[in-house]
């Protein structure tokens, strides 16, 4: 446990001097201060574009520091060598992938928490918008998940193009197969069906929808996708030490 | 402490063994030291003992466990040849980590960073810079401080004299000889043979992957009343022809 912690911590110091998370994170937080200026352009329905867009940037940032951060968390550990004085010390492979996906995952949340503050002062707060932004933030420990897998036996450029795949079809998954039902064959179907229930579902952690159309969703419901949730980043994780644990480093 | 049984590394996508059904074995007390020229295979052993790499054939047990047994790791300690750090981190943080790693109790974690930082003459000073601001000498040091924060049984070190200067080589020799004195076991690679005849009780010489010399160093200077150096480069020169 204490080496767990330890490294998290050290997988939180090394994010959070990263130039590319501060890049990131100063871009998100001026698109979102800009957040007013589109709602100056629309007519009447200025509060709900400053949401939307808020909400957006949110989200959108939080993806790219995911994506940009997490893709390079092992792969940064290998390529300068710092591996080589953790791996014959008394801390397990697991427990390496597992800093990594807490370390960043402290980061996710300070960073998320602070654009939601600056989002809260643009728009008044309410217990949807709470449960819009704390699904985002399981969405990119979902994402962080996976990117870890695909890291522990890719490069961080093909791990970043699968995450952002596997990303983007776990966001259209539900779409295809309404879609497959309406106009596909048999085989469609059973294609789609598959792929609904394998591939991770970013769909069900999107709460925008449920809000801005008013579409009612239970407390059932949330903790159902919650625990799914848990229970896919768990897999990932565990796939991935599988694979980091036959690793060799020459 | 070590026993390394037909041990046989092959790179992948490389036909030639970097390792060749090496055997050799090192005692409890042992100053060890492990000789070869450049790719000899002296760093992939390192790396098998330590469980960076695996073997392709063969056994090796580290303190009767194999590399990749937790319940070991507790008592070694292991300086990689040109130790990379968290550049990020200052030098005392660095060992708070590899404190926690060991799991060294909070009352007493602290006076062991100053003990081992103080035993390899990091300047106090530095403690608190960054690591990317040392020299390579003070990496180097601070490299050896992380391999003893935990005490270790068994300490192997990887070219432990890279990059210190003639001062560092003596104090880095004392950190040695002491841990001789404590009764621990020491496995190191080195490629400057006079410390090695001053430190080692034992050495093999490897070259190709195989095992060419090995055993006492006091009886095989004896017995041909020359130096370290000198059987080093003849047994060497003799394998290749």
């Amino acid at each position: 446990m204490n080496a767990l912690i330890s490294l998290s911590k050290n997988t939180f110091r090394e994010a959070i001097r990263d130039r590319i998370l501060s890049t990131i994170f100063a871009f998100g937080f001026l698109f979102l201060l800009a957040a007013p200026l589109a709602g100056e352009l629309s007519a009447g329905q200025s509060e709900r574009l400053i949401m939307n867009f808020g909400l957006a940037m949110i989200h959108l940032f939080g993806i790219f520091i995911t994506i940009f951060v997490g893709s390079r968390l092992i792969s940064n550990e290998i390529d300068r060598k710092t591996i080589f004085l953790l791996i014959p010390k008394p801390v397990s492979r697991s427990v390496i992938i597992c800093s990594k996906f807490f370390g960043l995952g402290a980061v996710l949340f300070c960073t998320t928490l602070l654009m939601s503050l600056v989002f809260f002062l643009l728009v008044h707060p309410s217990l949807p918008m709470i449960l819009i932004i704390g699904f985002m933030y399981l969405s990119f420990l979902l994402l962080l998940a996976i990117l870890l897998f695909f890291s522990s036996f890719m490069s961080p450029l093909m791990a970043s193009v699968s995450g952002i795949l596997f990303f983007l079809v776990g966001n259209v998954t539900f779409h295809l197969k309404a879609l497959s039902y309406q106009f596909g064959s048999l085989f469609v179907q059973r294609f789609a069906d598959i792929a609904y229930h394998i591939l991770p579902n970013f769909t069900n952690l999107n709460l925008k929808n449920y809000v801005i159309y008013g579409i009612p969703y239970s407390t059932v419901h949330l903790l159902i996708i919650t625990g799914v949730t848990i229970l896919s980043i768990t897999l990932f994780l565990f796939f991935a030490t599988m694979i980091f644990s036959r690793k060799e480093f020459s | 402490m070590i026993t390394i049984s037909h041990l046989t590394k092959i790179y992948p996508g490389k036909k030639k063994p970097s390792l060749d059904a090496i055997s050799l074995s090192v005692k409890k007390g042992d100053i060890f030291g492990f000789l070869g020229p450049n790719g000899a295979g002296k760093t992939t052993t390192v790396k098998i003992l330590m469980g960076l790499m695996r073997p392709t054939k063969g056994e090796v047990k580290v303190l009767d466990e194999s590399p990749d047994a937790y319940s070991i790791k507790k008592k070694i300690g292991f300086l990689p040849e040109n130790p990379y750090f968290y550049q990020y981190l200052s030098g005392i943080e660095f060992l708070r980590m590899c404190a926690d790693i060991f799991s060294i109790p909070e009352k007493k974690k602290e006076a062991r960073i100053k003990e081992v930082l103080k035993e390899v003459h990091l300047q106090e000073d530095s403690w608190k810079s960054k690591i990317r601001t040392y020299s390579k000498g003070m990496q180097q040091r601070l490299g050896i401080a992380q391999a003893l924060i935990n005490d270790p049984e068994l300490v192997v070190l990887d070219e432990p004299m890279s990059g210190l200067d003639p001062l560092g080589r003596r104090e880095m020799k004392d950190v040695i000889l002491r841990m001789k004195r404590e009764g621990k076991t020491v496995f190191f690679n080195s490629h400057i043979l006079a410390d090695v005849e001053d430190l080692c009780s034992r050495v093999a010489i490897i070259d190709f992957g195989k095992i060419i010399l090995e055993g006492d160093v006091a009886e095989i200077t004896k017995k041909k009343s020359v130096s370290l150096e000198k059987i080093f480069i003849d047994t060497v020169t003799k394998n290749r022809r």
